[in-house]
This record gives structure tokens, sequence and C-alpha cells, in this order.
């Protein structure tokens, strides 16, 4: 169990790692996240599964520069075991069949989105995603996204909220969803709003243990205190207060 | 206290041995010795590192304090002790140095006696209900003997490998009956151990990556070091019991898995470890968090290892908001993690505060103040964001409420503000989410509904205990639990054997 299978480098910014765990892999659905520690006394890192085949019981995740992809490729190998690996964790994202969907990512913040968007195509929605392209993180995922999609564009994070409104206005998307940067995701919610979109977010927080003991991935949705690792991290957009984890970031810089 | 219990004690009381050992000494000899102070490293020193305060009695302190035991007829410290542990039994057999005898004595009842000789809370349980006491003198020291007695079983064992728990597991027949365990905390602990002994086949499942539960991430090593613990677990892993990791039942794997993979019978000691929070102004402020997230943090990772996204710990000045054990444990922490100013803020009097007698004690010898009937109303963030001041209400003490504790009621407009660098939020947990059982019946706060006497839920097979039914309490009630479910499971376990016909 834990296996890592292959290592596949994207870029000196991000990388790629299949982990084989049958009882893992065979549960996880599109939305959810994993705990891994690349070392016994490593820190608890979490992970969205970007792709999970339950038969051969392996999943993929993305490793980022932000994770500190230098000090963990240090430390794992092909061939190699991880320590620990914990999940499924958190609630599986809802999506609909055969709508038209909207996706917009920003760089490392696509990545939660990816499995979303295989999921709306297997739903057979029409799949139009909107990629922010600030660094070559995104540069490397390019081909995954594009294979998945009807329609892809690369737009930098100034022109993006323009190109949302012109596509809303082309597609009239049925939802958005939308993962990033948060002062990104705020203006993202406020344009769907704008245009009575219904949309959702992927929020990526902060977490020590990921099954809703320390309190460090709490935010307020609706009004309402909630933990990321358990309620999350997916929610709808509308709902959540974003000058609140805005602030609450703020530590983590 | 349960019949049974009763008659094991009136054997071993009655017993040629013990009556001889009464007739050594006058119990007017006895009262006449002092109660034991167990040597402690000095608060200077110790709030420079993690090492265990309590140093633990030697052999001739621990022997000195179990001659002052009178051997009572009707012991009061038994009926005070939440599992009724056989407490004059295990003391008399350290009177006559039978250290091996006296763990199996207190093994009869408890399977955690090093950790519960060091957290418990013995002023309220066994030590509050000594004979000592009606006397106007000091109880014996009954939670320093249980440490002793542990602790030194456990040198023994290192020279002498010889299993004392697990001898009853040969005389038992084996069931190749799989029960599974949801948590690794003391309830579970107990009740694999139970289990185990009765000879069925255990597997304890536990989310995080640690087994221990509360007594790893929660207790800090200076109060209970990590190796008594994963002693414990060792012992339990002698006896057979399986321990699986990484594995969040209801996550990783269902209820129906566990079906699947055979499992007859389940106990659900998951725990109350879900933050509570007071709902005040600027609670959420970065510099504000809860007693778990800075617990967890400083026990399992060491500040030294916090990557570059994480949160630094570092305050130079610490408020820890609450009075329980957990509170103290944060905040003597504090101290020992560089704060300059570590202070616990409590809304009642140091009269009405829940923490041990001893946490207190050793806290207020490390330098912590204690902000008693005061109550934050807000926290304050500078410009930058980040936390520096709190705000705290001045309250007084009212009527009692129906915990029988005074309530406290502001004093109005009197409002103080005290700089602060990190507050430790601590003002009681909530049960953890649940394991997602079917037809599983909980109460509004999210405890798990059980049958009082056999701790059976309203799900089949599947039995609770620990703080997810109590909501926060101590490790011995936990443990307790444990072994209560266990002895009903099996039961029912060995009820249902009976009536299969061949």
């Amino acid at each position: 169990m834990n296996e890592i299978i292959s290592i596949s480098h994207y870029s000196e910014k991000s990388a790629r790692v299949k982990i084989a765990n049958r009882v893992v892999a065979s549960k996880v659905q599109p939305g959810q996240f994993v705990i891994i520690k690349f070392s016994e006394t490593g820190q608890r890192i979490p992970f969205p599964v970007v792709e999970c085949d339950g038969e051969t019981g392996e999943l993929d995740i993305i490793i980022h520069r932000a994770d500190g992809l230098d000090e963990i490729l240090g430390l794992i190998q092909e061939g190699g075991v991880l320590p620990d690996l914990l999940g499924p964790l958190g609630m599986p994202a809802v999506i609909d069949e055969n709508k038209a969907m909207l996706f917009i990512g920003d760089g490392a913040g696509f990545v939660p989105l990816l499995p979303l968007i295989h999921e709306a195509r297997r739903k057979g929605c029409q799949v139009h995603a909107i990629v922010s392209e600030q660094s070559s993180q995104t540069k490397c995922l390019l081909g995954d996204i594009n294979s998945a999609c009807n329609d892809l564009t690369v737009a930098s994070e100034d022109t993006v909220p323009e190109i949302v409104r012109k596509w809303i206005e082309m597609y009239k998307p049925d939802k958005m969803v939308f993962s990033g940067p948060t002062m990104l995701m705020k203006n993202l919610t406020a344009i769907a709003r704008e245009h009575n979109i219904p949309a959702d977010c992927v929020l990526n927080m902060l977490m020590i243990d990921g099954i809703g003991i320390c309190g460090v991935c709490r935010v307020m949705i609706g009004g309402v205190q909630k933990q990321t690792c358990i309620d999350g991290p997916v929610f709808n957009a509308w709902d959540v207060d974003f000058d609140y984890i805005l602030n609450r970031q703020r530590s983590f810089v | 206290m349960n019949s049974d219990i009763e008659e094991i004690f009136d054997r071993g009381r009655d017993e040629q041995w013990r009556v001889d050992l009464r007739q050594t000494m006058t119990p007017k000899q006895r009262t006449a010795i002092p109660r034991v102070r167990m040597p402690e490293l000095d608060p200077t020193f110790r709030i420079s590192n993690n090492r265990e305060v309590g140093e633990g009695l030697s052999v001739e302190q621990a022997v000195l304090e179990a001659t002052r035991c009178l051997d009572c007829a009707n012991p009061g410290c038994v009926k005070g002790c939440p599992v009724h542990n056989d407490i004059p039994g295990f003391i008399k057999n350290l009177e006559r140095r039978n250290f091996r005898e006296a763990i199996n004595v207190l093994h009869r009842t408890t399977v955690l006696p090093a950790v519960c000789g060091r957290v418990c809370p013995q002023e309220k349980q066994c030590e509050g209900n000594c004979t000592y006491l009606k006397m106007g003198k000091k109880a014996v020291s009954i939670g320093a003997l249980e440490r002793f007695t542990a602790d030194i079983n456990r040198t023994f064992d290192r020279f002498i490998p010889q299993p004392t728990s697990t001898d009853d597991v040969k005389k038992r027949p084996t069931y190749p009956i799989k029960v599974a365990v949801v948590g690794s905390g003391p309830s579970g602990l107990a009740f694999a151990g139970d289990m185990a002994r009765r000879g069925y086949k255990v597997t304890v499942f536990e989310a995080l990556s640690q087994f221990g539960g509360v007594l790893k991430y929660g207790i800090p090593e200076f109060c209970l070091p990590n190796k008594i613990v994963d002693r414990e677990i060792q012992k339990l892993r002698d006896m057979g019991v399986e321990f699986i990791k990484d594995c969040f039942i209801g996550r990783t794997l269902s209820y129906e898995d566990l079906h699947k993979l055979g499992y007859k019978g389940l106990y659900l000691a998951t725990g109350a470890g879900k933050p509570r929070f007071m709902g005040i102004k600027g609670e959420n402020i970065p510099g504000v968090m809860t007693a778990n997230e800075y617990l967890i943090r400083l026990n399992l990772l060491g500040n030294a290892m916090f990557g570059k996204n994480s949160v630094a710990v570092n305050g130079k000045r610490v408020a820890v908001i609450g009075g329980g054990n957990t509170a103290i444990d944060a905040v003597r922490f504090a101290v020992r993690n560089g704060a300059e100013e570590a202070m616990i803020v409590y809304r009642r009097s140091m009269d009405e505060i829940p923490a041990r007698e001893e946490e207190i004690r050793h806290a207020k010898e490390e330098g912590i103040k204690f902000f008693t009937l005061h109550n934050p109303v807000e926290y304050v963030a500078d410009e930058n964001g980040r936390l520096c001041k709190m705000l705290l209400q001045r309250m007084e003490l009212g009527e009692p409420d129906e915990s029988g504790r005074r309530s406290p009621v502001p004093v109005e407009g009197d409002i103080v503000e005290v700089p602060v660098d990190i507050v430790v939020v601590s003002v009681g947990y909530l049960p953890n989410p649940p394991a997602s059982i079917p037809n599983m019946i909980t109460r509004k706060g999210g405890q798990i509904e059980v049958d009082d006497e056999t701790l059976k839920s309203s799900s089949n097979g599947v039995y609770a205990g620990g703080d997810i039914v109590r909501g926060p309490a101590t490790v011995i009630l936990a443990m307790g639990d444990g072994r209560k479910a266990a002895a009903s499971m099996a039961a029912a376990f060995e009820e249902a054997m009976d009536k299969i016909k061949l």
C-alpha cells in the first residue's frame, strides 16, 4: 500500500505522482482529497485527487512548488512507499448531467478542477474552461485540460473577469465552478451573482488533521461556521464569506 | 459497586498475608507517616524542555507511602474510582514488595495504569474519598502509587520478558469472531484489550497516523510521555490486536465494508475533539486558534517542523481561554515554547476551575498567570491584521447553575484590555463527525445515544463509549466505558453462541 508507481515531471514547478492504494482509490469521488505525509516526521499536506482508478487501485496527485515540491522530491522515489496517506476526505462535488459548465482556474488552482471537469464530461456536460496563466504551473496542465474541454481559453489574471463576462454572454452556462486565489474567487462570485448563475468554488485552506479536529480550515458559509476538510472543499460560492478567508489567509504567507 | 467486584475485594482482604500485614503496624503508626512528595523537575529547568515533570517515586518512597494505607474494611477510594480499581489490594502488595502482583491486581480492572496514574483527577476520585481526609490528614498518594506500580513493572519487563496482562489469553478459548474498534484513544484501547483477553480477534482503526488518540495528540509529553502510550499499544499488539492507521471509518472504509470484511461487532470510540468557539468578535483573526490546533502542532509536529505554509505558533504573550485540563496543558506548553508571558483566562473563580489540582500547581510554579473572573468579549487585530490585544469582561459569581457551579455574570462596563500575540481557545469540545453508521440515533449535540447498561447503540452490533457518548470527560471514564462495552458485547456473543445447536 502507498507505493509510488511513477513520478512525472511537468516542469520545475510541478510533478505528477501516481500512488497505489487500492482501498482509497476505490472510494475517491470527484472533489475529494487525500492527506499525505512524505516522511514520518513531515507535515501533513492535503492534495486533491486529480485522477483515480478503482480498478488498478491507483490515484494521481499533482505536487506544486507551493506544497514544497523540492523537499518532497528529495524524500520520494519511484518504487518507494509513503508512510501515510489518509483519504478520501471531504465531500464529493455535485455535478448535474447535461449542463453547460464554465470552469475557471488559476495556476495551481486548476488542479482541483481537473477531476470535476472529467466528471462533467462523463455526465454529458458542455465543458468550457478558462485558465488564467500566471506561470508555467498552468502550462504543464494545458494538455490535460484541453483534452477534457469543449473549449479552452488561456487568459491572464487581469483579463479573466472580462473573458468570463464574454463567455457568459456567449455560452449562457448553467453553472460556474472555479478555484484559485481567494481574491479571484471573490471577484468571480460577484460576476456570477451579477448574471444570476449558480457557482461552486473549491477552497484551498491550510489543514492539519483533515478530520475536523484542529479547526484551522474553518470558513463561514452562509453565516454558519464550517470546516473545509469535513464539509468542503467544494462550497456554493454565493454563500462563502471570502473576506473572512482573505483575513485568515494573511497569517499563512 | 456491583456484587462480583465486592467479592473480589472481600476475598483479597481476608487473605492471610494481608491480615498479617495489617497487624505489623498500628493505624496510629501508619497515620503518623507524612504523605510522600514525588520528586519533580525544578520549574526553572523544566520550562526549557518537554521532559516529564513528575519524576516518579523511588521504591522506598512507594513502599513507605503504601504503608500509610490503612487497608480499610470499607474502602472509599474504590467507590470513588470510576472503574473501581482494587486500590487497597494493589497498595498492600506494594507494601509487601510484591510489585508483580500489584500490577496484576490493577490489571483486573484497568488496562492503562501508567496513564491513569498520571492524568486522573485523583483528588476528585480515589484520593478524594480516602479515609485520611476524614481525619484531617492528606490522602494516600494513590495516583503516584499507581504510576509507580506500572512504571516499575515496565522496567521489570525489560529484563524479564514475562507478559503479565496476557496470561489469561492462553487460558481462554479463542473465537474466530472479528470485532472492530473505531478510534485508538483510551476507550478504544481498553475495549481492544478486554476483547483480546476474552479471545476475540480485534482490529483497531485509527484515522490519524499515530495510535493513542488524545493520549498522543492532546496530552503533552511533559504530562504523559509518548513512550508510555506506545508501550501500552505494544502490549495490545502482543496480545494479537491488529492496528490499522490512516483509516477514517465512514470515508476510507464504510460500515458496509466492515461488514463485508467479516466484522461482527463494532465499538465506536471516536471521541469529542471538534472545537467549540465562543462566537465573539475577532475569533477568526490570525493568531486566534483552537487548543487542538495548538496542541497538535506542538505535540506532533514540533515547532521546528513547521513548513513555510504554516502558521508560526511562537508568541511572546499567549493567553489560553478556559480552565479545563486542555487549557492548562496548552498554557504550560506555551511557556515551554518560549512565551514570556502566559496566562489563563477563566470566567469563574479559582474555586470552580475544573482542571486537575496538580496541573494548576505546576502551572503556577511555572509562572503562569491566572486571569480568573474574566471572559473575553473581543479580539483586536493590528494594522497588519494580526492579533494584538484582547478585551476581557470582568465577571462576578452569581447563583449556582445546573452544574452546581456558581455561574459568572458580567460586571457592567468593567472591561480590561490585555496585549496578546496568541490566543488559544479551549472552551469545550463537540463530538467528532459521525462515522456514518446506519440507524444510529444521536442526540442533538451529536453524541451517540446508547443503552446506559450495555452501551449498545440503536444500530445492530454497534456499541459506543467514551467522549463520543459522554461529551468531553476523562481518560478513566472513557476507559471504563471501553471495558463495559467489551463485557456486554462479549456477553451478547456468548449468549448467541449458546443458542447454536449443531
